[in-house]
């Protein structure tokens, strides 16, 4: 019916191209009709003829923010600042959060908010809760149903874009992340043929630093599901506050928008020392955790559980028991030629000049991915104040790596002195072997 | 503005969790916004200890009792603090102005009996533990110090009922297998001392003081080592003032064996000599056993591994000094003609110069803030006797240069013997 309306309306406009109202609601019938380009060049045509038409000048703006060119709209909306109805404050209010000026933005959504108290809107709501503005706290309610994408929830669900493919070496990762957890969602059946039970997760172990989290995050791209991060804060307030229902929140959540990855950062914040324990009721939180892995109010379907931990000696036995962290990989800081690769990714985008990667990746042994961004953040600085002093650009060399090489010590010898003598010790079901096989310890 | 309360309360999960630096930055929030706040200030004490940063954190609890001053456990803190900075007589201070404050806390009183076992006051050790376990007749400070103090005393049969007791109320504590294994050890019982040095090692890998009593036990498994052990545990069990007069009184009885034995008659000078020759080998083997010991744990399968790389380096040095001089010797005995003390000369160098080096802390740091005496002495022997050994090789030593030499390492040993 709208393209029968809008070919009408332009024969007509053809017919009287000084006509302006005629033209102003063809432009207007355009928009509705979400021909956005075609409106603006109306839209534009009719301020050609009628200088300062407000109506013409907001159909413009509202054209130009559904084609995403945000800064032209942003201009026309300054210009009539004063005389905006609150549909187009609110447009005002989205362009500029998409241009980034948070203050601004605040400002007239204020003013939006004063003019109608009960306005609301999730997408700025979204945004401006994000940048913590405590003017919407009242907004802060249990609600972790959360809708898609959207969902305003405490735990902000993400979609990681990463895949597999840009994670640098750990290739014996992908590959027991691949069998224990993505083929099986991929291909169910198969594995119902076999009579291979699926779920429970994987535990990742190693010093810091070493990409954990973020292989974690890619296994959530590689399988485009959905990815939700539950770090040590998180972990910690279970013990604090009404613990057990945020848990089951969190899970409930996971299982609403599967297929979703689950991540719990610093996992072994979840159990407290054992002296600890026989004092206190702390049991709860971890025999929630347990209950909620195991699924045994409801199927955790499509819900893949991954956790990471510094400190595997501290994460509770319990939490290893088949069916729940029954697989638990060892993440070592990334071998010679891994090191390369993330070095030459790290330094795209950089000014260089013929960098040898191989002999910066022989020199930097037990350094871990945050070590070698460091080495380069040395390197940068040093060269940003050559830079500056010389005024011409000075790209970074070899030479420079070296020498950040030699300022930064790696992070990880602190964790290998500690995990030697866990694996050393207290290797009782074998679990340390791979720490003890990297280590290079014959027992 | 955070709720000060959970951030405390985090801060305290993250302490029970062995978390210090995670705990630091919750507290530092609390201090940000309450920079009086006592509860937070003792708990970032705490996680300084945590992190052996202790003169920080007694600052901070000062603060916090500045804030707080009728609060018994700040005061527990600071005297903690001040008995791992062995400042002994200012932690009883403060133990005794916890418990006057509060006296029905056992922990505080375990504590005292520790302070007072260091002090080689046993029997009012066993005393402070004793009216701990009246308030919680199960707390494993308490139980430990008992078990220390009666084992001190020469109760042995009550002391391991005590130890009984304490593995029976906690079997999961380290520091109560770390605690009976030194007891044991004490009592000459090695193998039992290390099967608890290895349980304490499993229950928390990450104990220096169970690996330090793994290595002695394991080490004691070699007579003499076992003997001097037992020796070292016999002195020090004495007050300090015999800890050195015992030594030097031992020192001046055999010269006094040996000047007496000279001018009587050759039945007695055998004697004489028997003794001073026993003096000698005693003298020496209390310098030599422990890198030689150490030398025997490269050998075992657990001893391998809890040595640190520095007792590597030292007693590898240490030995190869010692055969490459006693090699020296050897050859000056056996095959030399009597004319050229060539030998002599190189194998006394050799041996000497393994003095230095059995007690040389390695890897050697060459600043001298907060070096130990002991250290300095064996880095300066050590240098001088390697300029010697040039003076040897190129052929500028004379007899009068040696002879200032073994002064020079006469003074040594006696020098490093008394700065301990």
């Amino acid at each position: 019916m709208d393209n029968e309306t809008i070919r009408q309306l332009k024969e007509a406009v053809e017919l009287s191209p000084e006509n302006v109202p005629l033209r102003l609601h063809l432009a207007e019938v355009m928009l509705k009709a979400q021909q956005f380009a075609e409106a603006a060049h109306e839209f534009s045509e009719v301020l050609v003829r009628s200088y300062g038409n407000l109506k013409a000048k907001l159909g413009l703006a509202e054209a130009y923010f559904h084609q995403k060119k945000y800064s032209a709209a942003l201009i026309i909306f300054e210009e009539i600042q004063d005389s905006l109805p609150v549909p187009a404050m609110v447009l005002y209010v989205k362009c500029l959060l998409k241009e980034n000026s948070r203050a601004q933005a605040v400002e007239m959504y204020q003013k939006v908010i004063a003019l109608h108290p009960e306005f609301r809107d999730e997408e700025i709501d979204q945004f401006l809760r994000m940048s913590g503005n405590a003017n919407f706290s009242e907004e802060e309610e249990e609600d972790y149903d959360g809708e898609g994408g959207d969902s305003d929830s405490r735990y902000f669900l993400q979609k990681p874009k990463e895949k597999f493919s840009d994670v640098g070496g750990m290739k014996r990762i992908k590959e027991e992340i691949s069998i224990k957890i993505i083929q099986p969602l991929k291909n169910p059946d198969l594995f119902k043929a076999f009579g291979k039970k699926t779920g429970g997760g994987i535990l990742l172990y190693g010093p810091p630093g070493c990409g954990k989290t973020f292989i974690a995050k890619a296994t959530a791209g590689e399988i485009d599901a959905k990815f939700i991060s539950i770090g040590l804060h998180d972990i910690l307030d279970m013990w604090i506050g009404n613990s057990e229902k945020n848990l089951h929140a969190i899970f409930e959540l996971a299982r609403k928008n599967a297929p979703c990855v689950l991540f719990f950062d610093e996992v072994d914040a979840m159990g407290a020392s054992r002296n600890d324990m026989k004092q206190s009721a702390m049991r709860h939180v971890i025999n929630q955790f347990l209950s909620e892995m195991d699924g045994v109010n409801s199927s955790n379907e499509g819900v893949l559980i991954l956790a990471a931990t510094n400190a595997p000696w501290s994460v509770d036995p319990a939490f290893r028991r088949p069916g729940r962290f029954d697989r638990v990989i060892f993440v070592e800081p990334p071998d010679e030629k891994a090191r390369e690769e993330i070095l030459a990714g790290m330094l795209q985008n950089k000014p260089v000049v013929d960098i040898d990667v191989r002999k910066i990746a022989k020199e930097t042994n037990d350094y871990s991915g945050a070590d070698l961004q460091a080495v380069i953040d040395i390197a940068v600085e040093d060269k940003l104040r050559e830079s500056l002093s010389s005024g011409v650009l000075q790209p970074i060399g070899t030479k420079d790596l070296l020498k950040g090489v030699k300022a930064h010590r790696p992070t990880t010898l602190e964790w290998f002195a500690s995990a030697r003598n866990y694996a050393l010790y207290a290797n009782e079901s074998g679990l340390y072997d791979d720490i003890l096989k990297f280590l290079k310890i014959k027992k | 503005m955070p709720d000060t309360d959970v951030l405390i309360q985090r801060a305290h999960l993250l302490l029970s969790q062995g978390r210090s630096e995670d705990a630091v930055k919750q507290l530092s929030e609390v201090l940000h916004a309450d920079p009086n706040n006592d509860h937070a200030l003792s708990l970032m004490g705490r996680a300084r200890f945590d992190q052996q940063r202790y003169k920080e954190g007694m600052d901070l609890i000062q603060r916090a009792i500045s804030q707080e001053p009728t609060e018994s456990y700040y005061y527990y803190l600071l005297a903690f603090g001040y008995y791992n900075m062995e400042n002994n007589p200012h932690a009883q201070l403060n133990i005794r102005k916890a418990i006057e404050l509060h006296p029905y806390q056992p922990d505080y009183f375990g504590l005292w009996a520790i302070l007072l076992l260091e002090k080689n006051q046993f029997s009012e050790a066993l005393e402070r533990a004793n009216e701990g376990l009246a308030l919680d007749p199960e707390n494993v400070s308490c139980l430990n110090a008992r078990a220390t103090a009666l084992n001190k005393l020469n109760r042995t049969d009550e002391s391991i009922d005590t130890m009984k007791t304490v593995l029976d109320a906690d079997p999961e504590n380290y520091y109560t297998h770390v605690n009976v294994g030194w007891n044991l050890l004490e009592k000459g019982r090695q193998r039992e001392a290390t099967t608890h040095f290895r349980e304490a090692l499993r229950l928390n890998p990450r104990a220096e003081a169970a690996r330090a009593g793994l290595k002695q036990s394991l080490k004691s498994n070699i007579p003499p080592y076992k003997w001097l052990l037992q020796y070292s545990f016999w002195l020090n069990n004495k007050g300090s003032v015999a800890r050195w007069a015992i030594p030097v009184g031992i020192y001046f009885g055999v010269r006094a064996v040996d000047y007496l034995s000279r001018n009587a008659s050759p039945a007695v000078a055998t004697a004489g000599m028997i003794i001073v020759g026993l003096y000698i080998i005693l003298a020496l083997g209390s310098w030599f056993i422990n890198p030689l010991a150490n030398l025997f744990l490269f050998f075992h399968k657990d001893g391998k591994y809890a040595l640190t790389s520095g007792e590597k380096w030292g007693a590898v040095l240490t030995v190869s000094a010692l055969v490459t001089g006693l090699t020296s010797l050897g050859i000056y005995f056996f095959l030399s003609d009597g004319v050229s003390d060539f030998w002599l000369v190189a194998g006394i160098l050799a041996i000497s110069l393994a003095l230095p080096l059995s007690v040389l802390e390695f890897p050697i740091q060459l600043s001298f803030r907060n070096v130990a005496l002991k250290q300095l002495l064996a880095m300066a022997a050590l240098l001088i006797g390697l300029i010697w050994i040039v003076l040897f090789f190129t052929g500028s030593l004379t007899p009068a240069l040696f002879q200032i030499y073994i002064y020079i390492i006469i003074a040594f040993t006696w020098g490093a013997a008394l700065s301990r």
